[in-house]
């Protein structure tokens, strides 16, 4: 009974003193994520990338980046870089960003505490506004509309109208291809979430229009994200909400996003 | 060890002096590979010879001697890296060539089990192969052996030595391709040619079949299987594969999938190597109406060109990830007193197929494992009859927020047979095929999210057929499809078969027997536990007058990533990494 309490109390406390000890807070973002987390010029930036330096300063602590691949779904994401670590050197973070806050999500990883939501995610459309004047996705039954393949958005409108405008979607292998395609005048639409569509917007380097127009179709268009951490990690979520708290407050947050030409949306409670 | 040191600084002198000629001096050549299958003193290529019958014509060992086959060595891959070893050693002489899980690959005295050389890919960090950290199988050719890694490239390295001879980029790992099959070598106009497919890959991967030259790896031809792309010859665009979305609805067919990740064979005959392809890509199938080539597809390519000379889809607009990669297996198929060039395949989709190997022809297709639901048969056009009601379902029917409809289907995603390779002998005339008996429940799952995004999922749960197997040996005779004989395996099975002239078929269990059957009526004569599950392919080869069986061992593979209920009767199995080699001895071999 008594070495059980000793082998307990400090496996519960570790990962926090752990962080502090080795000074260093090691944070998982996704790879080639923009605005959030991408490279420019070789080196590692995007508003989560911010966000991770926020948080390592409010412990007094450098910031160390993983860069990682997704993978087939949030889960498995979650156990690559949270609690199992990858699959060659079993290498993961303290802490991952971007990790939806859902009540299903979070019951279906036991392994892991998602907490801490800093962001509300939404669906968005950048627009030509002289070659879609329009104020729906009606308008793309005869007009193109770059998304990235595989994405929200293409499920979104892959399924839309019975599948009436899926011809007129041009699915991208990535989403700066998707860009790219809008960015040059080739297609007069993009669709991404609001965060990438307003940075898209600002790199467009001509007159657009952000919408959010009505949708319905069976994949949700709008979201919180946040953070997760191990399960046995509580204290270290906790200390990392105050951090997300005070900068929320003091407005840290907005001015992060303003930099990369973002809109903070606050999570929707 | 001195000794053999001064042999080959000797050999070297000699390959000096003799000039021009060195290149052929050392090590296995084309016609060595292409003759692999009649000669038992070496394994040269995956599948005991091009055609990939895995049959071998030693006859040694049989039904009355196969209690005196005995372990000779074990060989530990040692490390942490204990898990999913589903390699095909190679043999040539004195020296086993066998890879290992981690993009690892060993040279081993193949009379003492002693490590010669080892060659561990640096891998990069995070790298996500999708299907396990399995390899499988080296290919050999001259000095050099080669084999592919899981950050998508290919590694040519001194058989000697184990030092680099060349390292190419078959594509970007960052996007989600790797490679774990075994290459393939076979003979063209300009030389012999290595021929590798594509593993994995994320949204906008398309499957094609590449081929390099051995000595420094530069691409000569590579070949999409998507309809619509155009190929390479040369450094430049060759043909086109079919026409550009003709069984596709817009532009769907650039981004098609059909990864063609398991490798392929080669005929010597009709000059043809055969390939499979992946399925299709979205996963979700009412997205793109239509047959959707040359996904789920076998597929025959010309050798110096790489132009497709026939194709034929097993599985047209799938819906239920029924990959069409199975190895397709040339053997000459007699039926009512005629002689026909077939091959045959084991689909993932249930059906076991022959078609006439030089046009690609339908010639029969018949149920390889048992309460298949997704079809009610294949016609005599060799397409399947649907059973619509089977068919996941439409996620844009869904109602918001809700699981949609659960569908039983049979087999389930992970196929009536996986990758593991069937055999066929040539003295029994028989295919041995290594199936699991299990369906899935299927749905589309509301709450899912992929690199941090809402997002729609495929809910599934695997459940077995039968409570008391899932695994499944089945005897097929390819002119009837009747199903001779059954053995049947608690676990599902992972791994390939070997037969021989003995009258024996060997094949490996998840847990740890390699097992020895009678070739004809499937009577179990002999096991052995190697300490671990067997996913890997056995050998046999001949040495110093004795007969000799190979196999790797080490639990891993799809299966307990993907299990689901299939977990409880896996999961007392554990890990490892190691070589087993038997032997027959000389002297129980003349009782």
């Amino acid at each position: 009974m008594a070495l059980l309490a000793l082998v307990a109390a400090p496996a519960a406390a570790r990962p926090l003193d752990d962080v502090l000890s080795s000074g260093t807070l090691v944070i998982a973002v996704y790879r080639n994520f923009a605005p959030w987390s991408f490279e420019e010029s070789g080196t590692l930036t995007g508003i989560d990338v911010e966000i991770g330096r926020l948080l390592a300063e409010h412990l007094h602590v450098a910031p160390k980046f993983l860069a990682r691949m997704p993978g087939e779904d949030v889960d498995s994401d979650l156990r690559a870089n949270v609690w199992r670590g990858d699959i060659v050197d079993r290498v993961m973070a303290d802490v991952m960003l971007h990790v939806p806050v859902d009540k299903e999500l979070g019951l279906r990883n036991d392994m892991v505490v998602i907490c801490c939501a800093y962001e509300q995610e939404r669906m968005a459309v950048v627009v030509d506004p002289e070659a879609v004047p329009a104020v729906s996705f009606g308008a793309f039954r005869n007009r193109k509309i770059a998304v990235e393949g595989g994405s929200t958005a293409d499920l979104l409108l892959s399924a839309l109208y019975n599948g009436a405008i899926s011809d007129n979607v041009r699915r991208a292998t990535s989403f700066e291809a998707a860009v790219a395609q809008f960015s040059s005048g080739e297609v007069p639409a993009l669709m991404a979430t609001r965060a990438q569509v307003e940075w898209a917007a600002a790199k467009a380097g001509r007159r657009v229009s952000v919408e959010e127009w009505p949708l319905l179709g069976v994949v949700k268009t709008s979201w919180p994200v946040g953070l997760a951490t191990r399960v046995d990690a509580h204290d270290l979520a906790y200390a990392l909400e105050d951090a997300l708290t005070e900068a929320a407050k003091d407005g840290r947050l907005a001015a992060i996003h303003a930099r990369f030409n973002v809109t903070w949306q606050p999570p929707a409670n | 060890m001195t000794i053999r040191k001064f042999a080959l600084a000797a050999l070297s002198i000699v390959s000096l002096v003799a000039g021009v000629g060195w290149v052929h001096a050392e090590g296995p050549t084309i016609a060595d590979l292409l003759k692999d299958q009649d000669n038992p003193k070496s394994v040269l290529t995956n599948g005991l010879g091009v055609q990939g019958q895995r049959f071998s014509p030693l006859d040694r060992l049989n039904r009355n001697n196969i209690k005196g086959l005995v372990p000779a060595w074990a060989f530990s891959f040692g490390g942490e890296k204990q898990r999913g070893q589903e390699a095909q050693p190679i043999v040539y002489d004195g020296t086993i060539y066998v890879t290992a899980s981690y993009s690892r690959i060993f040279a081993v005295e193949s009379r003492t089990g002693e490590k010669l050389w080892e060659y561990e890919a640096r891998l990069p960090e995070g790298i996500l192969p999708c299907c396990d950290v399995v390899n499988r199988g080296a290919a050999i050719l001259g000095d050099k052996v080669f084999f592919g890694t899981l950050d998508a490239r290919l590694v040519a390295l001194d058989a000697k030595t184990g030092k680099v001879v060349w390292r190419k980029k078959i594509d970007d790992f960052e996007a989600g391709y790797s490679y774990t099959a075994a290459p393939l070598i076979v003979p063209s106009k300009r030389g012999p040619l290595l021929v590798t497919g594509v593993s994995g890959g994320e949204f906008g991967a398309v499957g094609r079949v590449e081929a390099r030259n051995p000595e420094n790896g530069e691409l000569v031809w590579s070949r999409p299987v998507i309809e619509g792309f155009v190929g390479l010859l040369d450094g430049k665009p060759s043909t086109m594969t079919g026409k550009a979305g003709e069984t596709w609805p817009g532009e769907m067919y650039k981004t098609g999938g059909g990864a063609t990740w398991l490798g392929g064979t080669y005929d010597p005959e009709t000059n043809l190597i055969f390939f499979g392809t992946g399925n299709p890509a979205p996963w979700n199938s009412y997205t793109r109406p239509g047959d959707n080539r040359w996904t789920a597809s076998r597929l025959a390519l010309d050798p110096d060109t790489g132009e497709i000379k026939w194709a034929f889809q097993t599985t047209p607009h799938d819906g239920w990830d029924f990959d069409g990669v199975n190895e397709f297996i040339s053997f000459d198929l007699k039926k009512n007193g005629a002689t026909v060039k077939a091959g045959a395949t084991a689909d993932r989709n249930g059906f076991f197929y022959v078609l006439d190997r030089t046009n690609g022809k339908f010639l029969s297709a018949t149920p390889f494992v048992k309460q298949i639901t997704w079809a009610k048969g294949i016609g005599p056009d060799g397409r399947p009859i649907y059973n619509e009601e089977s068919r996941p379902g439409d996620p844009s029917k869904a109602e918001p927020g809700k699981p949609g409809k659960s569908v039983f289907s049979v087999p389930s995603f992970l196929g009536g047979k996986n990758w593991m390779p069937m055999a066929y002998s040539k003295q029994t005339g028989l295919f041995y095929v290594p199936s699991n008996e299990w369906g899935m429940d299927i749905w589309n799952e509301p709450i899912t999210y992929k690199k941090g995004a809402a997002f729609l999922g495929a809910g599934f749960t695997i459940k077995p057929i039968f409570e008391d197997h899932i695994g499944s040996l089945k005897a097929i005779d390819p002119a009837t499809g009747e199903i001779k004989w059954e053995y049947k395996n608690k676990a599902p099975l992972w791994g390939g078969v070997l037969t021989t002239a003995g009258g024996l078929v060997f094949m490996g269990t998840p847990e740890g027997y390699l097992k020895a059957f009678d070739a004809k009526t499937g009577e179990e004569l002999w096991k052995f536990n190697t300490g671990s599950g067997i996913v890997g392919s056995p050998i046999t080869w001949e040495q110093d007058g004795e007969q000799w069986v190979g196999v790797v061992s080490g639990w891993g593979g799809a299966v307990p990533l993907w299990g689901g209920e299939v977990a409880k009767v896996i999961k007392n199995i554990s890990q490892g990494g190691s070589m087993w080699a038997f032997k027959l001895p000389k002297t129980v071999a003349a009782k």
